[in-house]
């Protein structure tokens, strides 16, 4: 099929925003260029609209395959099959022969790359706001991301690094110290760094921990060795046991780039992670929490999704005032 | 569901032509397997073209569509043969098991399908960045060009990505 027979149109902003993912997913890119990706974005609301709409299309387009390929061993031939064109491959030999091998499927479809945000300061003692992220650097050369409505207290001495979440959710970037173990405690247990990155949730009973770099070491209750978890996992703590989350497309710290992805998971959960980013208390009907929901979010402009999903599911929203909003189910 | 009106034509169809299509598809495949199999795929793109009641022709009709059904058999079987080759001259020896396997195709075919008319070079500078995850440096001492040819052609490739229709499936 001749793919741009009717191709559609490209408009300026959409082509700043292709400009920007190349430059900044170039291997290359500094903070000077993410400074200025956020001054673009912070500039217009189309901006980030044409933004989000690229990251979008790219997602339900081509990114799930590519994560597919980017496993140990298929990258390379994929490279080498798909870089000639249709007609000029050469036809030569038949089929496998199978032996075993596991396919690591990469999780996260996901967003194609992180935006960090730019070093803004650090203090013993950390908080976030309502719709606000933040990065900390530590004396120690970690850093820590802090979501919206976080915080966590830290605990530096000459023999541990203990990070305490005590809401919200943060990603690590540790810094190697043999002397001093990297430790995240949350009220179900403790996360021990044994590599670079990963991500800590606190929520209402449970921990959600997920595997960015590398490998950690949970504890539920701070005892024991601990169960190991490695890069691109995520798992569940709850304060007697460990529950592995099954793999999806969705990258669990797509918050760190002002991303809400979701892959077939129920409007409370999509709700959850909005309320950070709202000052109005968000209330859902026991219906409307169940509708199943998909799609990538700007996680900055909550009133906007929520829009969004009104636009596309069979949901009505109704509010009290700016400070209550309530979901429920469209009536047929 | 469609009615018992907008079936009766295809029915027809269906019992007056389906040998002789399927001993078509066995003269240009040489395999009986094949050909059953791509029979049915015909017949699947009759009845959701929806036109099966306008055909004057039935077996100018039908072949029209069992040549696409035949060229995009090939492109896929090419695109395989490919890739295994490619797999072949790795230095480990990596053969995925069957479900992998299946899965590994299937998104090859993807890409592919997506990436559809754009030139080789410009495929490549796109994946060895998302598949191989070089920089752009990288890529432009790999193929011999510059740095800034890197970037127009990444930049190439996800305007086309981003711009080209939604593909029927293959």
């Amino acid at each position: 099929m001749p793919a741009h027979a009717h191709a559609l149109p490209l408009d300026a902003v959409t082509e700043q925003a292709i400009d920007w993912l190349v430059r900044l997913d170039s291997g290359h890119s500094n903070d000077g260029d993410q400074q200025a990706f956020a001054q673009w974005l912070a500039m217009a609301p189309a901006h980030s609209a044409a933004w989000m709409d690229l990251q979008q299309r790219l997602n339900q387009r081509i990114s799930p395959a590519l994560s597919q390929l980017q496993a140990d061993g298929h990258a390379s031939p994929s490279v080498r099959a798909l870089s000639t064109a249709a007609g000029h491959r050469p036809g030569r030999r038949a089929l496998l022969g199978s032996a075993a091998v596991a396919l690591l499927t990469a999780a996260g479809g996901g967003i194609w790359f992180n935006r960090r945000m730019p070093l803004m300061a650090w203090s013993t003692d950390l908080h976030t706001g309502t719709a606000e992220r933040r990065r900390f650097a530590l004396e120690d050369g970690s850093d820590l991301l802090l979501n919206a409505r976080s915080s966590a207290d830290l605990y530096f001495s000459s023999t541990q690094r203990l990070v305490r979440l005590r809401a919200g959710a943060l990603i690590a970037q540790v810094a190697a110290d043999a002397l001093r173990p990297f430790v995240v405690q949350t009220a179900q247990g403790t996360v021990r760094a044994l590599g670079t990155r990963f991500m800590v949730q606190q929520e209402q009973g449970r921990t959600l921990v997920s595997v960015l770099e590398h490998s950690v070491r949970l504890a539920p209750g701070d005892e024991g060795a601990g169960i190991a978890l490695e890069q691109g996992s995520s798992a569940w703590m709850q304060s007697d046991r460990v529950e592995a989350v099954f793999a999806t497309r969705v990258d669990p710290s797509a918050w760190s780039a002002g991303v809400l992805e979701v892959h077939d998971q129920p409007l409370a959960d999509v709700l959850d992670a909005l309320r950070p980013y709202t000052p109005a208390v968000l209330r859902v009907s026991a219906a409307a929490a169940r509708v199943r929901v998909f799609g990538v979010y700007p996680l900055d402009r909550p009133m906007q999704v929520l829009q969004d999903l009104v636009d596309t599911l069979p949901l009505r929203v109704r509010r009290w005032s700016d400070l209550v909003v309530y979901v429920d189910v469209r009536d047929a | 569901m469609p009615s018992p009106a907008a079936t009766a034509p295809i029915d027809a169809l269906y019992r007056e032509h389906r040998d002789w299509l399927q001993g078509w598809l066995r003269r240009r495949l040489g395999d009986g397997h094949t050909a059953a199999d791509l029979t049915q795929d015909t017949f699947v793109r009759v009845i959701s073209g929806g036109q099966a009641q306008a055909i004057q022709e039935p077996r100018a009709y039908l072949t029209t569509l069992a040549q696409r059904v035949l060229y995009n058999f090939w492109r896929r079987r090419e695109l395989e043969r490919a890739w295994l080759d490619a797999l072949a001259a790795q230095p480990q020896e990596l053969a995925p098991s069957p479900e992998t396997y299946a899965l590994v195709r299937e998104a090859v075919e993807t890409i592919d399908r997506w990436l559809d008319g754009l030139p080789p070079k410009v495929r490549e500078a796109f994946l060895l960045r998302r598949l191989e995850g070089l920089a752009h440096a990288d890529i432009a001492a790999r193929m011999g060009i510059s740095i800034t040819s890197v970037e127009r052609y990444v930049k190439q490739a996800i305007v086309h990505l981003y711009t080209c229709p939604v593909q029927a499936e293959a």
